[in-house]
């Protein structure tokens, strides 16, 4: 499971140096830019659609795609952030393909998952991601970004190619209904005030509008 | 914005604590609110289960299918299915005296794409590249007969996927004739900023050579699309930015024909396509679905 080793080259080039020599031809250049960024692509990719399968279909499909769009790369954005962009589109794409989730806000009442407030770390995760794949798939990957992978919202913004106020409102919602998905689930149960990783108005990157 | 009990449901909560909702009453009811409080603290409760999530790594053999792909992949965009290439230039007139170089670019390909198209070759079963150099009295040059522009326009990372597209439509649309002449030279009218099929517009020394030579060009579309393809069209031109930033560089689109679900697609090229492929990509684009 150990990452494969880049080449000093490798480890000095930038992301658009990378990219710029697989443009040029370089055939290791792309591959290298990849496995910088596998990892956090792949995360994306499942804990948006939910399942190995589909996440490493998605993601194979969006990098086989950027390795020959490469040359189309504006450089206005990051390189990640053209990374993740593709990605994304992919599960998106992928889903809308499917119609197996929910595209619209789902039902007021849809039914809290089981929650108990004993479970193990891996347990509230498995609920974590359960209650994931039940939002629309642009609530999760807004969500996702932000809330799991913690870019900040100007970026997640880039990379979704809507509004800032957009990214927002999608996590909210999100939130929200992940709250009620997931019941009281979470180590301090009902009880708001003990002092969990949260993050604050104050300590998150994005600004409030 | 609030649930049938008086207090905040929790989209309301989750939008109060993201900030987007700026209602100064609901923030005061929430402050003094123990019930709204609580429903408030739970979405960020949520947010702290998220952002609590281990991190993964991309399995090995995700991994491995992955990094497979990537290389194969730039292969197979290349491949074209040859029936549908023969019946659309089926209608073309023969060139006479350029077979030898479609045996050697025939040669070319098969190395180029191995195994996977050998029996696919042009050259047919058999033939071999030192054959094909003496048949020229052969009736057709295959892959010649491509349209051949010059705009003169000036390709921008922001103009090129409308004029790309703009190209496509022309040699793709079905009222669109095939060009009639072989030499892209001749008696052709100026139509200053239009993209014709029979632009002509002045062509930078750099690339006068190629400009004439459909022999080398053809060697060209094959060296980017890494396969025994015809060129769509190629239209001399100018551009300016790309990965390169290149600014204002003498430059050919090359159009190349899609396959399967893949969309034709064009590579700027500047003019040492044929010899150094690899030092001369200025930028590659897509066309628009049609």
């Amino acid at each position: 499971m150990s990452p494969p080793t880049l080449g000093a080259r490798d480890e000095a080039a930038t992301d658009r140096d990378l990219l710029a020599r697989h443009v040029a031809g370089d055939r290791d250049a792309f591959g290298a830019l990849v496995r910088r960024h596998q990892d956090r692509l792949w995360r994306v990719a499942l804990r948006t659609l939910g399942n190995p399968d589909d996440a490493a279909d998605a993601v194979q499909d969006a990098l086989v795609s950027a390795y020959r769009a490469a040359g189309a790369y504006r450089g206005e954005a990051a390189v990640t952030t053209w990374l993740h962009r593709i990605v994304v589109n992919a599960c998106l794409d992928l889903v809308r393909r499917r119609s197996t989730r929910p595209t619209t806000p789902l039902d007021e009442t849809a039914a809290a998952l089981p929650a108990v407030d004993t479970l193990t770390p891996r347990e509230t995760s498995h609920q974590v991601l359960a209650a994931l794949r039940q939002l629309p798939v642009e609530q999760a990957a807004a969500v996702v970004l932000v809330d799991i992978e913690g870019f900040p919202v100007a970026e997640v913004a880039a990379i979704l190619e809507v509004p800032e106020g957009t990214v927002k409102s999608r996590c909210a919602r999100a939130r929200g209904r992940l709250a009620v998905l997931l019941g009281d689930l979470g180590p301090t149960g009902g009880n708001p005030s003990a002092d969990l990783p949260v993050q604050t108005d104050e300590t998150r990157q994005e600004p409030h509008q | 914005m609030t649930a049938p009990d008086d207090h905040l449901d929790l989209d309301a909560a989750a939008a109060l604590d993201e900030g987007i909702d700026e209602d100064g009453g609901r923030r005061a009811h929430v402050a003094s609110c123990d019930e709204c409080s609580r429903r408030v603290a739970r979405v960020r409760t949520t947010r702290a289960l998220l952002s609590a999530l281990p991190d993964e790594t991309m399995p090995t053999d995700v991994a491995d299918r992955l990094h497979a792909a990537l290389p194969r992949e730039q292969v197979r965009t290349t491949i074209v299915p040859r029936s549908s290439r023969r019946s659309r230039w089926a209608s073309s007139p023969a060139l006479a005296g350029l077979i030898a170089a479609a045996a050697a670019i025939a040669l070319v390909a098969a190395i180029s794409i191995g195994s996977l198209r050998a029996s696919d070759s042009p050259s047919g079963s058999g033939s071999g590249a030192g054959t094909g150099a003496g048949a020229v009295s052969a009736p057709r040059a295959p892959g010649t007969n491509f349209p051949v522009l010059a705009s003169g326009l000036h390709y921008t990372n922001t103009n090129a996927g409308g004029l790309v597209s703009t190209l496509d439509g022309l040699v793709r649309a079905p009222t669109t004739v095939a060009p009639s002449g072989t030499a892209p030279a001749q008696s052709r009218t100026a139509q200053k900023d239009a993209l014709t099929l029979s632009a002509h517009q002045p062509v930078a020394p750099e690339l006068q050579s190629l400009f004439g030579d459909r022999q080398q060009l053809l060697a060209c579309a094959r060296l980017l699309a890494g396969g025994p393809v015809e060129p769509l069209a190629i239209d001399f031109a100018h551009f300016t930015g790309g990965l390169r930033h290149v600014h204002n560089a003498p430059a050919m689109v090359v159009l190349l024909p899609g396959a399967g679900t893949l969309r034709d697609s064009a590579f700027i090229v500047g003019p040492h396509c044929t010899t150094d492929s690899s030092q001369d990509i200025y930028a590659f684009i897509q066309a628009e679905p049609r």
